[in-house]
Parts: structure tokens; C-alpha cells; sequence
């Protein structure tokens, strides 16, 4: 017998390590923080400002997933009404040159050839919005190549953002008036605020810009030189993209990291353009109750008599009260162990005898 | 001369190749007799480039920056190189089984860095009457011969957080931020190495063959446990433990073998974690003349 047969479940549905595959990808319960993320994305894709949000929350519970499920095409075509935003999930770069990392993540993403082909679909006319944007004539020149599809090639033009371009090849820029490679961060920040601009302006080409920065508390591990560098993007990228912006930073309290320590990581002039913090708190009885229903539906392939079959209502309420006040993760691992046990041993509908018999397997491992 | 002599081990050379910007913390090193075994400098020479290459292969870097990075450290290994302490040197003065006498005296089992640093530090601290230190950041191997060091009254085991402190006080243009900047890279050459090793522990799930193994699953809950909580003591037991099952817990045994660094903060009492946060709240505290 299969695991759907026996489960009638397309798959196990608990996942320790958020998914990646989008189609993967599931809301289940936590119905609050749902709706705070998807107010706070259609205010930004309806009124144009600039908004920081923090989301805050113990390991494991649900910040990498939040944000991944708000990267999901799908999800943002929901939310928009005309354009997509452009969205992005990146995590906190770690290296020698931070905010060259942040440029690169977002160079990655960018298809130029899609975006000149939407530009010019748009009878959209960006160069004015270029000189206005900055008079950094650098800056206002690639700018310019970026969108001009008579312009640069497209792979001679990635190299040159990427940073890897021989003196010959720059010569072959020069006629575009771009004579210097960019060489430091505040030519990256700008070039960023300006795409972002671009990317936006009129909300012709896409609705807003969401970036996701994952594993933000990772700032407590890096030197002072680079906690400024981030702490300096971040004023410089919501001052210098005033519309259609929105950045996430998802934080993790940790030993290194706990919520006296913000001040120390995040200066107090990006602080102050903090607009909204949305607490991923640990679940109640009837927060969990609510997600597994929800969960198991969403996997369902046939109907079934009871709501959280294949468990029965006495295992749930065990596992729960056993747990006591933990994250969604541990609650996913203990059921995820469940189920394969449950799967390996061909036993249907699983019960709290099952689990009593298994429990040292299951959670019995994480006495200290 | 300097009346202080310093017997630097890998590690700390490592790190300070690493954090030195300019070779500001090198010229700085000229206040001190600064020495290196043989063995120790193979060891940097072999390990140095490695934090350049995982960059390298895991994130974005530009070519250049790689290409200057590589640069800066050949041109800093200069100095380190021309520090050296042959060990033909030692044992033409000393005899041939020397470091072999030390070892055993010692009650240490390993032939590496270590051991020749404190053979080193033996034979330095008989020669010349002087105040000698050994910085490692090695805290199994400084806690391991500590006791060594004081009942042959050679001199002191300290850390890299020390030896800066130590240049500071001897420098009047190294200035309290320099010295909260260098103590700020040096926390970070740790703390990202630990965080990243958190994160790839906690995304190993186990396979359907090891479900049922409670062993595997409440050893890899402890270390990463200990690893989130920054308390490291008893962190090489359980490494052991995956090494000697290595063929059963390959993926764990890999993942911590690519990131030796985690392992030297062990310790019973304070780590370098702890250490550092509380020397740079107390930094202003150094007595200067």
C-alpha cells in the first residue's frame, strides 16, 4: 500500500525546512499574519510610498515560509490588479562587500531581455525619469543601457553589474557614456534605487518592488565595517526609492541576537522608517488545531470522516498538550516522525496509543 | 629588542591575516619577538586560502576582489614566514627527540602546531629570560596545556583577543577604535563560521533509515543545542562521535568537517563568543600611561 492509499494524503504535508519548490509552497492557518502581510503588500502595490516592515519571531516559526509564500507568483498575481510586483527573497549577505551581494542576488533575477521587451511594450519614456532620478551621469548611463534595447548587449551588460568586466570590454561601453566600472556601494545603492525606480515608475512595467531579507539576525555575527555598510544601504535604498518599495527583513532571536540587541544592529535612522513589526508568536491550541485541519485539507486526495484524518482527534490533542509551547517547526517535526513511523509500520488511522508506543522516537531525543 | 616574546599558532595567524587591513596589526607585531614554529607556519600556509575558496564557490564575489584578497595574503604570509623557528634549529640545540620529551611530559598525543609551538615555547623561555605568551585560539589545545605551562613556568596560553589587546597597549597610534574594530572582525570570523554551520545542521533531516536511531537524532539535537546557545563545551565529543560513525552520519561528519574553525572555541569556561562582546564593553578599562 502507498502512502497516499494508506493516508489518502498526496505526500506528508510537514515539512522541518520551509519548501522551495513554489508549487510546494502552502498557507495553512495563522490566518492574522496572512492578512497583516497581504494588507501591508496591497497597501504598497496601491499607495505609492516606501515601507519597512520587521517580521519578528522565535527559529521555526514560519518567517523563511511567509516570505516565500509571498514570493510565489501565483500569490502576488492575487494580491496585484494590474502589474505583478517584482519580488525577491534573499538572505543576508555574509561576505567581504554586503551590499555588492544584494546587487548581484538582484542581478540574478533580472531577465534584461524581458524587461527592455516590457519597457518597450509600455510606452513608458524613462530617460527623463532617469535625469530626474539622479545627476550622477554614471549611474544615469546605465540606467539607460539597462532599459535601451538598441543599446548594450545584454550579456556584455550583466558582466559589467556583475562587476567582471576586462578594461577591453569597457571600451566596448564607453559610446554609452559608461566609462567606469561601479566600485563602491554607494554606486550600488543608487543603481539599485534607480532600477527599482524604473521598474515602477507608473506601475507600467511592474507594480512595486518587494524584497524579502532573510536570516537578518546573521547581522549580529558580521564586523562593525559591515553592519554599517547594511545599516547604510538600508537608509540610503528607502530614502532613494520613494514609491512602490517594500523591504522585509525577517529577524530571528537568537543568542546572539535578542530584541534589546536591535538598536546595536539596526542604527536608529533606519529604525525610524521602521512602519510596521509583525510578531510570528508561538501557537496556540487552537492556532495549531486550525493549521493541521487546514494543512491535511490541502493534501487531501479523497474525502475523509474526520478532519485531521489519518490522525485521530486523541493523537492531536496528546501531541499538543505534550509539546506544550513550542514552534511550528517542532510541532511539524513530531508529526512529520509520526506519519513515516506510522507509514513504515502500515498503521491507519494513527492513534495516541501509536504515538505512546513511538514517543521516545519522536520526541523522546530532545531531553538535554 | 622587545622584552616580550610571542609564539604565535596557526589559528591566530590565520585570523590575523584575515581581520588585518593594510597590515596595520604586522607592523604592529614589530613591538614584539614575535615567533613561529615550522610546523605551524605548513599549517597556515596549507589552511589560509581556505575561507577564500568556500567565498569563492558560495557566494558572489567579484574576480578582482578574489584576486586582491589572494594577493594580501601572500604579501602578509611574508612576515610570518620570515618568523619562522626552523625545527632543525631546535632539536640541533636541544636533541633529536626534544619534541618528542615535550610531548610526553606534556601528556598530549598529537604531532601538530600545537605541540611545536609549545616545544617552541619551552626552549625560548630556558634560552632568554623574558615574558613569553603562546596565542592560540585553539581553546581545547590552550586548556589541554595550560597546566603544562605552568609547571614549567614558561609563560602564558592567550587568545588573539589578548595579543590585540596587548598591541594596543604598546602603541600609541593604535587607537581604542582600531583596537574595538580589530576585536569586532575577530568575533565575526567566528560567530559567521558557527552561524553557518547552525543553519546546515538544522537543515539535515533524517533519512528513512535513520528515523528510528534516537542515538543520531539526540546527538544532532545536542550539538545543535550547543551550537544556538553558544555554550561549546563538549562540542569535539560529539563530533567524534559522527567521525567515528562517519560511514552511517556521512552528512553530518561532512558538514562539520568544513567547518574545523567551530571546534577550537571549546571550552569549559569562557569562549571567545562570550569573551570578546565583554572585552569591548570593558575596552576603555585598559590602563594606558
Amino acid at each position: 500500500m502507498t502512502f497516499t492509499d494508506r493516508f489518502k494524503l498526496k505526500t506528508n504535508p510537514f515539512r522541518i525546512t520551509p519548501a522551495t519548490n513554489p508549487d510546494d509552497i502552502v498557507w495553512a492557518g495563522f490566518h492574522d499574519i496572512k492578512t497583516k502581510f497581504e494588507k501591508r503588500i496591497k497597501r504598497t502595490l496601491q499607495i505609492p510610498n516606501s515601507t519597512l516592515v520587521l517580521n519578528w519571531g522565535e527559529y521555526g516559526s514560519g518567517k523563511t515560509h511567509a516570505a516565500r509564500y509571498f514570493n510565489k507568483g501565483s500569490v502576488l498575481e492575487g494580491l496585484s490588479q494590474g502589474h505583478k510586483p517584482f519580488s525577491l527573497v534573499m538572505p543576508l549577505p555574509k561576505g567581504k562587500e554586503p551590499v555588492y551581494n544584494i546587487l548581484s542576488n538582484i542581478v540574478d533575477k533580472i531577465d534584461i531581455d524581458e524587461l527592455r521587451n516590457k519597457y518597450s511594450a509600455s510606452e513608458v519614456e524613462l530617460n527623463p525619469i532617469i535625469e530626474s532620478f539622479t545627476d550622477n551621469i554614471q549611474i544615469q548611463n546605465v540606467l539607460k543601457g539597462i532599459f535601451n534595447s538598441e543599446g548594450v548587449t545584454v550579456s556584455l551588460l550583466k558582466r559589467y553589474l556583475y562587476g567582471n568586466i576586462s578594461a577591453a570590454e569597457l571600451k566596448e561601453l564607453n559610446p554609452y557614456g559608461i566609462l567606469r566600472t561601479l566600485n563602491n556601494d554607494s554606486d550600488y545603492t543608487k543603481l539599485l534605487a534607480g532600477l527599482f525606480t524604473c521598474l515602477t515608475y507608473n506601475r507600467k512595467i511592474y507594480s512595486a518592488v518587494i524584497i524579502w531579507i532573510d536570516e537578518f539576525e546573521d547581522i549580529a555575527t558580521l564586523s562593525n565595517s559591515n553592519v554599517d555598510k547594511i545599516n547604510n544601504f538600508l537608509r540610503e535604498i528607502i530614502d532613494n526609492t520613494q514609491d512602490n518599495f517594500l523591504l522585509f527583513l525577517n529577524l530571528t532571536q537568537s543568542a546572539l541576537f535578542s530584541v534589546e540587541d536591535l538598536g546595536e544592529y539596526l542604527y536608529d535612522n533606519v529604525r525610524s522608517r521602521i512602519k510596521e513589526r509583525i510578531n510570528f508568536e508561538l501557537p496556540s491550541k487552537q492556532t495549531l488545531e486550525n493549521y493541521l485541519q487546514e494543512l491535511l485539507h490541502l493534501f487531501r486526495t479523497d474525502d475523509v470522516e474526520s478532519k485531521y484524518f489519518p490522525f485521530t482527534d486523541d493523537v492531536v490533542e496528546e501531541i499538543i498538550k505534550t509539546l506544550g509551547n513550542v514552534s511550528l517547526r517542532a510541532f511539524n517535526e513530531a508529526f512529520s516522525l509520526l506519519i513515516e513511523l506510522a507509514d513504515m509500520e502500515d498503521q491507519s488511522p494513527i492513534t495516541s496509543e501509536f504515538f505512546l508506543k513511538n514517543k521516545s522516537e519522536i520526541i523522546g531525543w530532545k531531553a538535554q | 629588542m622587545s622584552k616580550i616574546t610571542c609564539i604565535l599558532d596557526a589559528c591566530t595567524i590565520i585570523n590575523l591575516i584575515h581581520i588585518d587591513q593594510d597590515e596595520f596589526l604586522i607592523k604592529k607585531l614589530k613591538h614584539l619577538n614575535v615567533y613561529l614554529s615550522e610546523k605551524v607556519f605548513q599549517e597556515v600556509a596549507k589552511n589560509v586560502y581556505i575561507k577564500v575558496n568556500k567565498q569563492r564557490k558560495g557566494e558572489h564575489l567579484k574576480q578582482d576582489l578574489i584576486k586582491s584578497q589572494i594577493k594580501e595574503i601572500d604579501k602578509k604570509l611574508i612576515f610570518f614566514r620570515g618568523n619562522q623557528f626552523l625545527t632543525e634549529h631546535l632539536l640541533k640545540d636541544l636533541g633529536k627527540d626534544f619534541i618528542e620529551t615535550v610531548k610526553l611530559k606534556a601528556q598530549y598525543v598529537k604531532d601538530n602546531g600545537e605541540l611545536h609551538s609549545t616545544a617552541l615555547a619551552v626552549y625560548l623561555s630556558r634560552i632568554e629570560p623574558t615574558k613569553l605568551f603562546f596565542h592560540t585560539d585553539d581553546y581545547p589545545a590552550k586548556e589541554e596545556f595550560s597546566k603544562f605551562f605552568l609547571q614549567q613556568q614558561i609563560g602564558y596560553i592567550e587568545d588573539t583577543a589578548d595579543l590585540l589587546v596587548l598591541l594596543y597597549r604598546l602603541d600609541d597610534n593604535f587607537s581604542l577604535n582600531k583596537l574595538d574594530f580589530y576585536l569586532s572582525e575577530l568575533f565575526s570570523e567566528y560567530a559567521s563560521e558557527v552561524g553557518l554551520l547552525l543553519k546546515k545542521l538544522r537543515a539535515i533531516e533524517p533519512s528513512k533509515v535513520l528515523i528510528r536511531d534516537i542515538e543520531f537524532k539526540s546527538r544532532l539535537f545536542s550539538l545543535i543545542h550547543k551550537l544556538n546557545t553558544l555554550e561549546f563545551a563538549g562540542l569535539s565529543t560529539l563530533k567524534d562521535y559522527f567521525q567515528a560513525n562517519r560511514g552511517k552520519y556521512s552528512v553530518v561528519h561532512e558538514t562539520l568537517e568544513l567547518h574545523q574553525e567551530v571546534f577550537e572555541l571549546e571550552s569549559t569556561s569562557s569562549n571567545l563568543l562570550q569573551k570578546i562582546p565583554l572585552l569591548r564593553k570593558d575596552i576603555s578599562n585598559v590602563y594606558l600611561i
